[in-house]
Order: structure tokens, then sequence, then C-alpha cells
């Protein structure tokens, strides 16, 4: 056997002439083991190479600290979500136990007649009926969320909802109607024991007493809710005759789709079947575009982390030319150099991304504890979900900071390599060295990508185009930060041309102008950091402004009554428009409706309206052109069609417009309305339906209402108003409009506490940054420096001149980061947030936040380049220019 | 007065003794060449001389006045009107052209625009650059940049020149122009020189030698 080593230098394959399989394996053993041998001798050469990083311990810290921070704040969230989303959908398909179906309807249930209808087509193995609800404890005041089941349907298809009773002699506990079986975790809450009472009020105001007869245990995702006789729940709720849902069980050799298809013709309209897996992914739906903007939000971290590195990294190269000049040209190969210095920038990513996966799991399990399982946005009520590690998404994250650290490094380290070791030996031209990052072209492309990228369409509710037109922002302009830096201090110079300015204000400009590129390749993340922080306030203010002025347009009244699930009666309704105090009231009626299998449900507020001014208490943002509806019933066949006015969310997602006509399911007819207006909804992301309440009498028969909306008599007060409505007890409760605007606020608040604090971490990023790099650019400078103070520049003339330096470097940061937040803003509130949300606002800016946030860079800029220049420009240091004496 | 004049200077490093009682003294016009080995002590009598860093015993006067007893700000005014720096790397301001270069000390000094521009010009001229005034530094050679460095050094007309191996960078040739043309200026601006070197051809071209022996200034042959 044969073989022939050609140049076999560890790296490359060697050839081989025998071809026997001997041949082939002793040669692929080689091969293999020269790969191995040189990826040792890189990362033996990174890991020594690693020394170098002395100099800039802090720099390297600060980019370690954000990359960590980055992973952390990214993974936390995602587990965050993942964990609360989980125990959501285990929750919702535990409830439906072992059911192929679940038909459910409007909020208000559907007539229980369908039951019977069910139970005889074939297919139907076995069909359970489900009354939902939720009251009020009256001693504790905590909600109580139950199941009414009938446990001997329940038995054949949901067992975990037919519990044995803690009494085993009380064998008929499931059927009483005076009985509950609660959930660990929810009595804990309710600081009750089995065999202690709890009082529910009925949707009527009376009271109901239940006995606490045993435990939902062993069920997880039951440990905070409660199973009640079916009974017992439909009085609680008003619903006698109606359910909630029924869960079906399929025959062997049925599949759903085929029982769902052969279902469809008995359904009445707005009553759907699914798969218990399909509706709870429906549900979880709803909140999957806050939990996607979240987890971007987050990645905003682990980006200026990688933009870090990359200013480390460039300051890091321009530093050492020579140094890697001299590895050059003692033979180390150029794409060795790239290799050892991407190696590096792999393990500082490594130890961020180590440190960030601890730094996840704490910051997970504070979040929970804090905010809850929907980090404060209030769509998984209920769900108290646990942290629990997870290896892929570890591993993920762990793999997006090594990958953040080493494309921020990548550029710095191909030019390292590129540059000839001749010019890298030669003194000075650190401005050359860093001119390819200046490069103008690849900035424009990005901010053309950008523009394109806003013609992207959303992908499954997820406002793709919109992210990849921010992110192709942001990098375009961190790009152009050379030439934009250029183009200030070529117009400060101008200016300050006419003035008799000082020779210290010269200089520094004049030093500014000359090598503008490395200070802008250091305010990379500066400008990314400013640029994130600006967009985030000034959508969150934006939406602040817009929804507080919508609050003042939704809430008219002064005081609202209802909130639950009241029902007052017609007589009810008399009694209270018919009191001394109420000078005026307005009934509504909510409900809930499925236009579209497969989507959430929509919300259908029945109110009263005027139809003719409709903008009086609703804010449109569009109207039909031609007033051709006629309001009220009647509604079927021929007859004239009731306006309906949809929410901005109903629009979009229906593909509705004024003057089009929608089918509405109410009391299971399809009933034709008019769309009159769209309007602005900030309280449903699932979109809602304002219709005159006269049409959704006529069409469901049912005039019971659950809000009313009071303004106060003449002369009369709110306490007055308070002892008439005395009568109603503590099953409708009164608020005052203001209350329930600062109620509101405040939850508006908790929703963006986490972005808030993104903002906040993106802001101390950039002012890390700023720091650190400032320090950094004067250490650089540190001859340059020396050989001023022997020309005679006084400590105080340098210090000043490094401020004036860092003042202006930093104010062409913040412009260029005012102007790509305000445009990140604008994409923000005009496609994230509309592809997301659908919702639309006003740009407001938060003048006085911006103000801070500038004022405290600005501020910080002059203190660190003052402090850094004095450092510098010590009298020992002024040796420095000495060093080759 | 004499440009320069140190007395009895010592300068300790821990327990060694860099510069012990060295008296120099360097008239208008003259130019005195500082020899010595590696670690004598030139670097740190051109120090100590410029006010860079304290003297452990002695005092240095320039042009009549005790360095010693300046704070660092009057020490830097000094350095900024009385004395001129020539370094062996140059250390001119790369983001600086040739003539701005060498406007800096009057920009310092804050000479008004028309004298600043003629006396560089005039400066330019002398050292044979005067048609590379608008040059970048770096479209010119070794030679012609520590010329920059000289003009820029004699710009302000100082009373003092300190020159560390001002030919220390360059080839034999421009060595020789070089120093020939500070030694001419710095004559002609009726300044006293102190030149450190290491090479003896340059020395003897100047008025007298000092030869650093032990931390002890001798006259040399």
């Amino acid at each position: 056997m044969v073989v022939r080593r050609q140049r076999n230098d560890g790296v490359r394959p060697v050839a081989v002439t025998d071809r026997s399989a001997w041949g082939w394996i002793g040669a692929g053993i080689r091969g293999v083991w020269g790969w191995l041998a040189a990826g040792m001798r890189l990362l033996r050469l990174a890991c020594l190479d690693l020394v170098a990083w002395r100099g800039a311990k802090m720099r390297l810290a600060v980019a370690i600290g954000v990359l960590a921070l980055g992973v952390g704040l990214g993974l936390a969230i995602e587990r965050v979500n993942a964990v609360a989303v989980a125990e959501f959908e285990a929750g919702m398909s535990t409830l439906s136990g072992e059911a192929d179906l679940s038909v459910r309807g409007p909020r208000s249930g559907f007539d229980d007649t369908l039951l019977a209808r069910l139970v005889s087509r074939p297919g139907v193995a076995a069909a359970s009926p489900v009354v939902e609800g939720s009251r009020n404890d009256l001693a504790s005041g905590v909600a109580v969320s139950f199941q009414g089941v009938d446990a001997l349907r329940a038995v054949a298809v949901q067992p975990a909802l037919v519990p044995r009773a803690a009494d085993a002699d009380d064998r008929l506990a499931n059927l009483r109607t005076d009985a509950i079986f609660v959930g660990p975790r929810l009595l804990e809450r309710l600081e009750r024991q089995v065999g202690d009472r709890i009082e529910l009020l009925d949707v009527a105001g009376r009271m109901r007493s239940l006995e606490i007869v045993g435990l939902l245990s062993g069920v997880p995702a039951l440990a905070g809710v409660a199973v009640v006789d079916i009974a017992t729940a439909q009085v609680l709720e008003g619903m006698e005759g109606r359910l909630s849902r029924i869960d079906l069980r399929a025959q062997p050799g049925v599949s759903p789709a085929q029982l769902r298809t052969a279902l469809a013709a008995v359904l009445p309209s707005g009553v759907q079947a699914d798969t218990p897996d399909a509706h709870a992914s429906t549900e979880a739906q709803v909140s999957r575009a806050y939990r996607a903007n979240l987890s971007v939000l987050a990645l905003v971290a682990l980006f200026c982390g990688s933009l870090l590195v990359f200013s480390a990294q460039a300051l890091q190269v321009a530093r050492r030319r020579s140094q890697f000049a001299v590895l050059r040209a003692l033979g180390l190969k150029r794409r060795e150099l790239l290799a050892q210095q991407v190696l590096q920038s792999a393990l500082i990513g490594a130890v961020g991304a180590a440190l960030g996966l601890a730094l996840a799991y704490g910051l997970a399990a504070l979040a929970l504890l804090v905010l809850g399982g929907d980090l404060g946005a209030g769509f998984f009520r209920g769900v108290a979900p646990e942290i629990t590690f997870d290896l892929p998404s570890s591993l993920s994250y762990f793999g997006a900071g090594v990958g953040a650290s080493i494309a921020g490094a990548f550029l710095p380290s191909l030019e390292a390599a590129r540059t000839p070791p001749a010019r890298g030996l030669r003194p000075g031209g650190l401005e050359q060295a860093w001119q390819p990052l200046g490069r103008i072209w690849p900035g424009l492309l990005l901010l053309i990508l950008s523009g394109a990228s806003l013609a992207v369409p959303p992908r499954d509710g997820l406002p793709v185009g919109g992210y990849l037109a921010i992110a192709c922002l942001l990098l375009g302009t961190v790009a152009l930060t050379p030439r934009f830096l250029k183009l200030f201090v070529f117009a400060l110079v101008h200016v300050t041309r006419a003035w008799r300015s000082s020779a210290v204000i010269k200089l520094a400009l004049a030093q500014l102008r000359g090598a503008p590129t490395g200070p802008a390749v250091s305010l990379a993340a500066i400008v990314a950091a400013v640029s994130l922080a600006v967009a985030m306030m000034l959508m969150v203010n934006s939406f602040r402004v817009s929804f507080e002025a919508w609050l003042l347009h939704i809430l008219p009244a002064e005081a609202y009554l209802g909130e639950g699930g009241l029902r007052l009666s017609v007589a009810e309704q008399q009694r209270i428009a018919a009191l001394r105090s109420v000078g005026r009231v307005e009934f509504m009626r909510i409900d809930e409706v499925r236009l579209n299998a497969g989507r959430p449900p929509v919300t259908v507020l029945a109110r009263d309206i005027d139809p003719v001014d409709p903008g009086a208490r609703l804010p449109l943002v569009a109207r039909a052109s031609e007033d051709v509806a006629v309001e009220g019933a009647p509604l079927f066949g021929d007859s004239p069609v009731a306006k309906a006015w949809v929410s901005e969310s109903v629009a979009e997602i229906e593909q509705l417009s004024p003057g089009q006509l929608v089918d509405i399911p109410l009391g299971g007819h399809p009933v034709r309305f008019r769309i009159d207006g769209i309007w602005r909804d900030y309280g449903r992301q699932q979109g809602a339906i304002v219709i005159a309440r006269s049409a959704y009498v006529a069409a469901t028969g049912d005039s019971v209402v659950s809000n009313a909306a009071l303004w106060l008599a003449p002369g009369a007060r709110f306490a007055d108003l308070r002892a008439g409505l005395r009568w109603l007890g503590s099953r409708a409760p009164l608020r005052e409009t203001g209350e329930i605007r600062r109620f509101s606020l405040a939850i508006f608040d908790r929703t963006f506490a986490v972005t808030w604090a993104l903002v906040a971490v993106a802001v101390t990023i950039g002012l890390a940054a700023l720091a650190g790099n400032l320090a950094a650019l004067v250490l650089a400078r540190r001859r340059e420096l020396s050989v001023l103070r022997h020309l005679g520049l006084r400590l105080g003339d340098v210090s000043w001149m490094i401020a004036l330096q860092a003042l202006v470097i930093v104010t062409a940061a913040l412009a260029t980061g005012l102007c790509a937040g305000s445009l990140i803003g604008l994409i923000l509130v005009e496609v994230v947030n509309r592809q997301s949300f659908h919702w639309s606002m006003e740009m407001h800016a938060p003048w006085g936040s911006l103000l801070a946030l500038t004022g405290t860079m600005c501020l910080l800029a002059m203190v660190t380049g003052y402090l850094g220049g004095r450092g510098v420009a010590r009298a020992e240091v002024v040796r420095a220019a000495s060093e080759d004496w | 007065m004499s440009p320069l004049r140190v007395q009895g200077l010592v300068k300790r490093f821990g327990d060694r003794v860099v510069l012990d009682a060295v008296d120099i003294e360097v008239s208008g016009g003259e130019v005195v060449a500082v020899v010595g080995e590696s670690g004598s002590g030139k670097s740190t009598l051109l120090n100590l001389v410029a006010g860079l860093e304290p003297a452990d015993a002695g005092t240095v006067f320039i042009d009549g006045v005790e360095v010693g007893l300046f704070d660092d700000d009057q020490r830097t005014m000094l350095r900024r009107k009385s004395i001129g720096f020539v370094f062996q790397a140059f250390h001119l301001l790369p983001y600086l052209d040739a003539a701005a270069n060498v406007a800096l000390p009057l920009e310092l000094l804050g000479w008004d625009r028309a004298a600043r521009d003629a006396r560089v010009m005039a400066m330019l001229m002398a050292v044979g650059l005067g048609s590379r005034a608008r040059s970048r530094l770096q479209d010119l050679s070794g030679g012609e940049q520590q010329r920059i460095a000289v003009a820029r050094a004699l710009a302000h007309r100082p009373r003092l020149v300190l020159a560390d191996e001002p030919t220390g960078n360059l080839d034999a040739r421009s060595a020789m122009e070089v120093l020939e043309l500070m030694l001419a200026e710095t004559r002609a601006v009726g300044a006293g020189a102190l030149l450190v070197t290491h090479s003896m051809p340059a020395a003897r071209r100047c008025d007298r030698i000092v030869q650093l022996v032990d931390g002890r200034a001798q006259a040399a042959q």
C-alpha cells in the first residue's frame, strides 16, 4: 500500500493512490487527524491570544455582560411564554378529556336541545354537555371559574371532571346541586378546606351556598378551577336550557374530521365543532402576536451585544494592527489569523451565552412571580405555570449568543486578516485600517432593502416584513454612521470657521474630521441602542396617549354598572332608569359569536346607540359614505338591514369595509347587517362588533343586559346613585368613570412593564457602550495626546478637547439614533402594530423622556471624555510620546 | 541669559541613580549633543528639562526661569512658549496636513491668521517643503515628515529645542540633511538646543558634546 502525502500541513487532505479499502480508511483517519490537529492548534492560538484583551478588560466585560443579558432576556421570555401556553393548552385539553370534538357557540350559549340531536347522529359514541362560568366567592372575593357537567355523561368523555368525593360514602356527590369540587390551587386561594362551604351569587343576585365535597387532585391543569353539577352551573349563570359546549367522542373508525362533516348540517348558525387541540391553539393564538413581539424585543439586547462585540473587536484589531502584521510576517496564514480571531469571538460568546442561560432561568422564575404567565398582558388568567429546563431552547439561545458574538467580530477579523503585513507594520494609518468599515454602499443597500421589506405581507398574523424592515434599517443606519459623523463634523467645522474659536475647539474638530471612522465604529452599539430605545418609547407613548383619548371617548357617562356576568332583567332596567339620581341611562348586552371556524370568537356589543350619530359613542376611523340603513328591527327577509360598526381587528381579519353586508350569527340564525363604520377598539384584540340593542333583542328575543352607562340627574351626586342602586347588592358593582380610567391605565402600564424594562435595558446598554467605547478611544489616542501635551496643551485643555469631541460624537450618534428610532417607531406603529394587533394610533413623541435620554447621554459623554482625557493626559502619561526615545 | 541651565540635577528610580548631579548649560545659538549608552539617562534628562517629570534634586532654568517652582499649568505654558520638540518617530498629527502641523504651536499661542500663515510658509520654505504645504502626511517620506517636525519645533521661535534621536528613523543621507537643517534653523532663531543621539557623526556636527556616564555628565572629546 502506498499513500503519498502531498504537502500535508495538517489542513490539506492527503491524496490517496492506494484505492483499496484500507487505503481509504487510513487516508480518512489521517485527514481527520490533520483537521483535528489544525483545529487544536488554532484553539491554542486563540486562547493564547486572549491575553491581548487584558488591556481591554472593561470593554470585554461589557460585551460579555450584554451578550449574557441578550441570551438571558430572550430565553427567559421564550420559557415563560412556552410554559404558559403549554399549561393553557393542556388545561383546555384536559377539560375536554377524551373528546374528539368540542361543539361551541356564543358566550350566551346555545339551546340544550342540540344535545339530543347530536347524540342521535351516526358516528357519535358519547356526548357530554358543559356549562362554563365564573362567579366571585362572597367571603374572599376570589373568582371561582367552574365547569358544570352532567356526571353520568361526563364519565364517558371527561372522566377527570368526575372526581370522587372526600367522603367515600357520598356516592352521589357529583349529582348534588349544592356540591362543588375544587382544584387545590383554587382551594388555597379561597383559604378553605374540604367540608367548608362557599357562597356564590347567581346572575339574579341570589346567594347559592355550595359545600366543598372533594378535590380535583392529580390533574395539574385543573388546579385552578372547580366542577359543579350542570344544573347548578345553569342557575348560577342564568343559562337554564342553554349550554356552553358539548364534548363528543366519535365511534371507533370515525375520524374527528368525518364526524365534523357529519354534524355540520345540524349545527345552528354561530355554533361550531372543532377538535379540543385546535380550539386550544385558536385561543392561544390571541396572545401569539403579543408573545412574538415581546420575543423580538428581547432579542434587542442580543443584537446590541453583537454590535458591542463588533466595536470591541474593531478597536482591538486597529490597536493590534502591527501585532497581527508581525504574526503574519512570522508565518501565520491569512485564514489562520481569521480563524483565530473568529474562534476567540466564539469563546467570548460562549462565556456570555453560558452566563445568559443561568440568568434566563432566574429571570423567568422572577417574571412568573411578579408578572404571571402572561407577563402582565392578561391573556392566560388562572394559569400558574412553573419554569422547567428545556434543552433544545437553551441550546438554541446558547447558539444565538455565540453566533451573535461571531457575527459581530467577523468583519473586523476579516479586515485584520486582509491587511498586508507591510502596511500593518507601518506606524500610524489607523484610519486607513478602519476605512473599509466606512463604505457607503452596504448601508445604502440595507436602507433600500428596509423600504422594500415593508411590502412583505404578514405571515400567520406575524409582521415578518415589519421586523425585516426594522432589522435592515437598524443595520443600515449603523453602517452609515461613519458617513453621518463625517457630515456632521464637516458642517460643524464650517459653522465654527466663521467664529473666532479657540485652538482647542479647532483641534478637536480637526481630529474628528480627519479620523471619523474609528469613533463611528465604536458608536455602532450606541446608535443601535438609542434607535431601539427611541422607537420603543415612541411606540409605547403613542399607544398610551391614544389609549387615554380612546378611554375618554368610549366612557362618556359618569358611572358604569356591571362586571363579570351581570344580568339585568327588563324590570330591573326600568327600575334603574326610574331612579331620581339617574339623568340618563344606556344599556348594553355583551355576547360572543364565532364568525369563522378556526378563529377566536368576536365580541358583540349590543348597545343603545344613535345610528345617525354613532361617533358620539364610538371612536370611528372610517364610515360608509351613503346612509341607507334603517335602525332597529325587523331584520329578516327583504326588510331593510340594520347597521353594525366593526372594530379595526374585525375589519382587517374578516376583510370588511364600510358599506359591505355581514352575517352575524345571533340566536342561532345568521342576521344580516350593513357595516356603517369602523371604530378603534383597544379593549378586545380578537375584535368587536357594535349593533343596536333593539336589533339584538329582535334577533335573539333576549332583552337581558349586562352593563349600564349612567349619567347623573342635575343636582344628584354619585353617593345618591350608589344609594339608589343598593338593592342590586354586590352582584352589580358600580364604578365611577375616573376609577375605571385609572384602573384601565394601570392595566395598560402593567402590560407594557416588560417593554419599559427592555427600553431600560437598551438605554443601559447604550450608556455602558458609550462609557466603555469613549474610554477606549481616548486610550487609543494616548500617544497623540502626549504630543499635544509636549506642544503646550494644558491638562485642562486636553480634558476639554476630549470632552468636546465626546459631545460631538454622541450628538451625532443621538441625532442618527433619533432619526432611525423615529423611523423604526413609525414602522412599529404603522406596520408591526397594525399587522399584529390590527390597531391604529396617532404618533405622539415622549418629549420629556427623549430630552432626559439625550441629556443624560450628552452629560455622560462629556464627563467620560473629560475624565478619560484627564487620566490619559496626566504628566506620567505625557511620556508616551517618548516611548521610542 | 542662556536658554538652558541645569544645576546638580538628580533623578533616582528606586535604588538606581539615573542622573547624579548633572550640570549643563546651553547658550543661545548653541547646539549641544548628549550621547551615552542605552539606559544612561538621556531620555530622563530631556523629561526633566521639559518639566515632564519631577527631579529628586537640582534645578533647571529655562531662559532664566526656574522650572521646578512652576505648577503643571505653568510648566505647560513654558513648553508652549519656550520649547520646541523633535521626536525620533516624528509624532506629527496624522489628521492634519503639513501646514496645519507646523501651525499648531502658533494656534496654541493665539497668533493671528495672517501672521501665522506667513510664518508657516516661511518655515516650510526654510525646510524645503514650500510646495507640500497641503500634503497629507501619508504622502510624505520619513525625511520629509521629520523636516515638517523641525519646522513645527521652530515655528514659534522657541528659546530651547529638545531633540531626541531626530535622525534615528532616517537613512544616512536624509539624516544628515535634516540635521544640517535643524542646526541651521536653530541657530537662525537664536535658540539653544539639546540633541540626544547615538550617532557620533551627528554629535560631531554639534557645537559641543556631553557624554552621560554612570549618571554624570562629562565633556566629550
